[in-house]
């Protein structure tokens, strides 16, 4: 396939009488090194051409001989030209100035904030530093917490993870310098595990998720770190009420080597008191690391490490989990048209937690999941309209529970399982002409398992699955302000959580399917641009998923038990909405108002009655608003307001006696609401502006302003007969002052 | 029902990042009232069996669910047997029904016009061999359960449910299947523990059918309604058209131990 399309390819290139030359290079941010990705370059001669640096700031493309303007842009930064002479391969990097510094020697007076900008195949991809002002619980400021004012995603207050048009929280990819995390949150969900110090940028695709990635149904939330600044050393951190920061980051060699380590603690647990003379540890901290160096002018090679351990602990009952990750790549430029990547990557998930057997006695039980692998991943600037991104990508998942006391004798706990994943892939990016372009291609991927065919239920599987993967965007500007897209994506799924069920398991569970998930999506956008900065998009997109596994009706769990007897395999899921959102990038103040109306709902013959019923997730209306004003140069005002349906849940309505014990009558499953839940969340940010080199900048914060009591959970707790729902909730406000340096 | 502990560490953490608050609501919550609910038990000792059949209440009502009088209850086996019950303090009595093991036994109640079907297959006999007691010491004190010795037949697809009870407490219920123990005589505890020395402990065996197992295995925990770490539904009945309950057709055999 690879080879029919690239010698097709070179047929029409070669068709050009002139002699056709590649300009190719390196885009970097020129103060700290940082290598841009998404950059546009464009030719102002032949106005139909632009290419955009890959996520490693590489950039190539082909000209027939002559003479040239190359413009580049990119948010944030100045814009830059130079004129070159095309008559051989040449090499032009660019080291692009940040727009910041431009504002203050220049004293313009437009500002722009771009938080989050769409790239072509419909990314979206947030500017870490973009963020840092807008509101945020505790003065963390948070990408995951951030990604979730943007349409199509929905969470709830206080948990972990996200849903991503309809999908449910593990079907996101979260992608840390390409190594898997599973878990990503902190502290019981309020923190995400991504230290935004660290980052450099993060690209989130609800839809069309182009080839090189899969693995999940519902999302990619793809990480970068920063690669550490090569031009001086940098310290800066951050000192909050309940948590601190620090990070560390030089050249090794100037120009050529650097480093960075960023390092988070929170002290939470200082505040609480004691209960029953009982210390509570909660805390969390994690680590990021990552050194690089350039071997030579084509080649470098990048370390990336994250670490991070949560620790929850009280009188004899504990639970802590960690993520580690790591990632080491090489990088290299085979030819001015070739860009290779390698990776080989390392990642682990597990937890520590204490569960009740069935004689009341406290075990510790340690499940653990661990995926190791290789991405062989080729950037192929073909021609003048082609760009090809092909490789490969195998890796294996163990699944296991350490030092099993002798005592348990699940044969789930008891026996490791393994999993290989494999997968080919290609795409081509293809401009016909100025108005048009299509990005097509597809991932070959088999799944393999090493379990027994039949399950105890006696449901059978194959030892191994095999699918093909399309995946098609098209894309017209009707001008340069209007642009429409169409997409289609299949994608499939191999691992899959069972998810806490108000603490029937302490933690989410990764597990391996029996038969891979599939889930299929069209899309169709439009996005218009106004003059003055205005932008609006809309999105409708609909997802049909099929062998989704739930929870049988009535299942009783414990992670003592096998678990999967309690599992109903082959379900469906449907998902359609409409997603809305007008950003104001430009003035004093910006910011963005985004709404979804959306229906998510799943079938499973076992469930239910086989009727449709709502996913918990099922959120009606979403609607976030996020402003940032400019007060003075030194003050910024931020606010967000979120509004979102509440959760879908199992209801009783009506209650009756069986042998003289009192049960409750169950409705069809998810079948009533929680309460919607909405907030306001406010910040202000001081910054001083010095020339010294040492800049520091105080922020301050309330979460949820007017105190609403949105809800957590709802139970139902019965009194001398009487039967009646009770609201947990988070309630009042939470103020924030956070201290930030850097020098 | 595990995992009490750690629920009640969420209170606690949550009371540090803001306050934690709990309060009862209104909720739209959709009345289903009314529903048939049967409770009906063949044994293979003698009769008269007895069926109970009464209405599910509005969740937020203070009485207790009244019986329905005026059901047509029926029982009958796969040998032609059928005996009408007959009313009388609050449950449907049989007259003449007699039962065997390995006979499948149909209940059939009809109230305003609707028929509720079930049917149980009365599983062989396992003998119930003795209770003995097992002390499980720990950090600070020897916890003393109850092990009910029976032998598991060669043949799989046996469940078992026990009633345990400990002088005036509350009666505990106990499930086993032989799913990973067919065949072996049986060394699990039933649920219940803390007896005290010299105290009686009485526990009924009833081989059951697996109907009947699934029922009892998705019910919710009854000492505590709203612990829901199961999974929120109505637990599969043996009964048609949407009744709420089962019909058991079961063995019983009672045994007394006296705890050392």
């Amino acid at each position: 396939m690879i080879r029919i399309t690239t010698s097709t390819i070179l047929l029409s290139a070669f068709s050009y009488a002139q002699n056709i030359y590649p300009v190719s290079g390196v885009v970097k941010d020129r103060d700290t090194g940082e290598l841009i990705s998404g950059a546009v370059i464009k030719i102002k001669e032949k106005s139909e051409i632009n290419v955009q640096s890959n996520e490693y700031g590489f950039y190539s493309l082909s000209l027939p001989e002559g003479d040239y303007t190359l413009l580049i842009s990119y948010s944030n930064r100045k814009n830059d030209s130079k004129e070159i002479h095309l008559h051989e391969t040449i090499k032009i990097d660019w080291d692009l100035i940040k727009e910041e510094t431009l504002i203050e020697e220049v004293q313009l007076k437009k500002n722009k904030t771009v938080v989050s900008t769409r790239s072509k195949t419909g990314g979206e991809i947030l500017d870490v530093e973009g963020i840092s002002k807008l509101p945020v619980l505790l003065g963390e400021k948070d990408i995951l917490k951030t990604i979730q004012y943007l349409p199509g995603i929905s969470s709830q207050e206080g948990r972990s993870g996200f849903s991503v048009r309809g999908g449910s929280p593990d079907q996101n990819l979260m992608l840390v310098d390409e190594a898997p995390v599973f878990n990503n949150s902190h502290l019981l969900g309020f923190f995400s595990t991504f230290n935004s110090d660290a980052l450099r940028n993060v690209t989130v695709y609800k839809g069309n998720i182009p080839s090189q990635y899969g693995g999940r149904l519902s999302s990619v939330v793809d990480v970068k770190m920063k690669e550490g600044n090569n031009q001086t050393y940098n310290v800066s951190g951050g000192l909050g009420l309940v948590s601190s920061r620090l990070s560390v980051e030089g050249p090794i060699q100037k120009g050529k080597s650097s480093f960075i380590i960023s390092g988070r603690r929170t002290y939470a647990d200082l505040f609480i008191p004691p209960q029953n003379g009982s210390k509570i540890k909660l805390n969390f901290y994690d680590l990021n690391a990552k050194a690089n160096f350039q071997i030579n002018k084509n080649n470098s090679i990048h370390l990336s490490s994250y670490f991070g351990k949560d620790v929850l602990a009280f009188e004899e009952f504990n639970n802590d989990w960690g993520n580690t990750a790591a990632t080491l790549r090489w990088n290299s430029i085979i030819s001015s048209k070739l860009f290779s990547n390698t990776s080989l990557i390392y990642s682990n998930y597990g937890y520590k937690t204490t569960v009740q057997n069935n004689n009341d006695e406290f075990v510790e039980i340690k499940p653990n999941i661990r995926n190791i692998g290789i991405k062989q991943d080729f950037t192929h600037y073909v021609g003048l309209k082609h760009t090809l991104r092909y490789g490969f990508q195998t890796s294996q998942y163990f699944f296991s529970t350490r030092d099993l006391p002798e005592a348990i004798t699940s044969s789930f706990l008891r026996n490791n399982r393994t999993m290989w994943e494999n997968a080919l892939y290609i795409n081509d990016d293809y401009k016909p002409n100025d108005k048009l372009f299509i990005n097509y291609g597809l991932r070959a991927s088999l799944f393999s398992s090493d379990r027994k065919k039949t399950d105890d239920a006696g449901n059978v599987f194959n030892k191994s699955y095999f699918n093909i993967e399309p995946r098609i965007v098209v894309g017209y500007n009707f001008n340069e302000n209007n642009t429409l897209t169409l997409g289609y994506n299949r994608n499939t799924q191999n691992i899959y959580t069972l998810n806490s069920l108000n603490g029937a398991l302490n933690n989410d569970l990764w597990m391996d399917v029996r038969k891979p998930q599939v889930a299929d999506q069209i899309n169709v956008g439009f996005t218009k641009k106004f003059n003055n900065g205005y932008e609006l998009s809309t999105d409708v997109f609909y997802k049909k998923m099929s062998n989704l596994v739930d929870y049988k009706d009535g299942a009783a769990i414990n992670i003592l038990d096998n678990i999967e007897q309690n599992l109903a395999y082959n379900g469906k899921g449907r998902a359609y909405g409409l997603e809305i959102m007008a950003k104001k990038t430009t003035g004093k103040l910006t910011g963005w108002f985004s709404y979804t109306l959306s229906k998510t709902q799943r079938q499973n013959d076992e469930i239910n009655n086989g009727g449709w019923y709502n996913a918990s997730y099922d959120r009606t209306h979403n609607l976030s608003l996020v402003a940032n004003y400019q007060l003075t140069p030194k003050w910024t005002l931020s606010g967000a307001f979120v509004y979102a349906t509440g959760n879908a849940m199992t209801y009783p309505g009506a209650k009756y006696v069986i042998d003289g014990r009192g049960y409750l009558q169950y409705g069809e499953r998810n079948g009533g609401r929680i309460p919607a839940s909405h907030r306001l969340d406010i910040n202000a940010t001081y910054e001083p502006k010095t020339d010294k080199r040492f800049k520091s900048s105080w922020s301050f914060g309330i979460y949820n302003v007017y105190g609403r009591h949105n809800p957590y959970s709802i139970s139902f707790e019965g009194n001398q007969g009487i039967v009646r729902p009770k609201q947990t909730s988070f309630v009042s406000w939470v103020p924030n002052i956070t201290y930030n340096f850097k020098f | 029902m595990k995992n009490i502990k750690y629920l009640a560490v969420f209170p606690i953490v949550f009371s540090l990042l803001s306050c934690f608050d709990e309060r009862y609501i209104d909720l739209p919550l959709k009345d289903l009232s009314g529903s048939i609910v049967i409770e009906g038990n063949v044994t293979d000792k003698s009769g008269p069996y007895r069926v109970k059949v009464t209405r599910s209440e509005k969740i937020n009502a203070t009485s207790y669910p009244k019986p329905v009088t005026d059901a047509i209850v029926v029982i009958s086996d796969n040998h032609g047997q059928s005996d009408t019950l007959k009313y009388a303090e609050g449950e449907y009595r049989t007259t003449h029904l007699t039962t065997q093991y390995g006979d499948v036994y149909t209940l059939s109640v009809t109230v305003d016009g609707v028929t509720y079907n079930a049917m149980s297959k009365m599983p062989e006999y396992v003998e119930f061999t003795a209770l003995k007691q097992k002390d499980i010491p720990n950090e600070y004190y020897i916890e003393k359960k109850v092990i009910p010795v029976f032998t598991d037949p060669e043949v799989k697809g046996n469940y078992y449910l026990f009633k345990s009870q400990e002088y005036s407490s509350i009666e505990k219920i106990t499930l086993f299947s032989d799913y990973s123990v067919n065949g072996q005589v049986n060394n699990r505890t039933l649920n219940g523990t803390n007896y005290s020395k010299n105290r009686k402990v009485k526990v009924e065996m009833q081989c059951i059918d697996e109907a009947v197992y699934n029922y009892f295995k998705a019910q919710n925990n009854p000492d505590n309604p709203e612990s829901n770490t199961t999974v929120s539904a109505n637990p599969p009945s043996n009964i048609s058209n949407g009744a709420l309950g089962y019909f058991s057709a079961h063995t019983t055999v009672e045994k007394e131990i006296i705890i050392q």
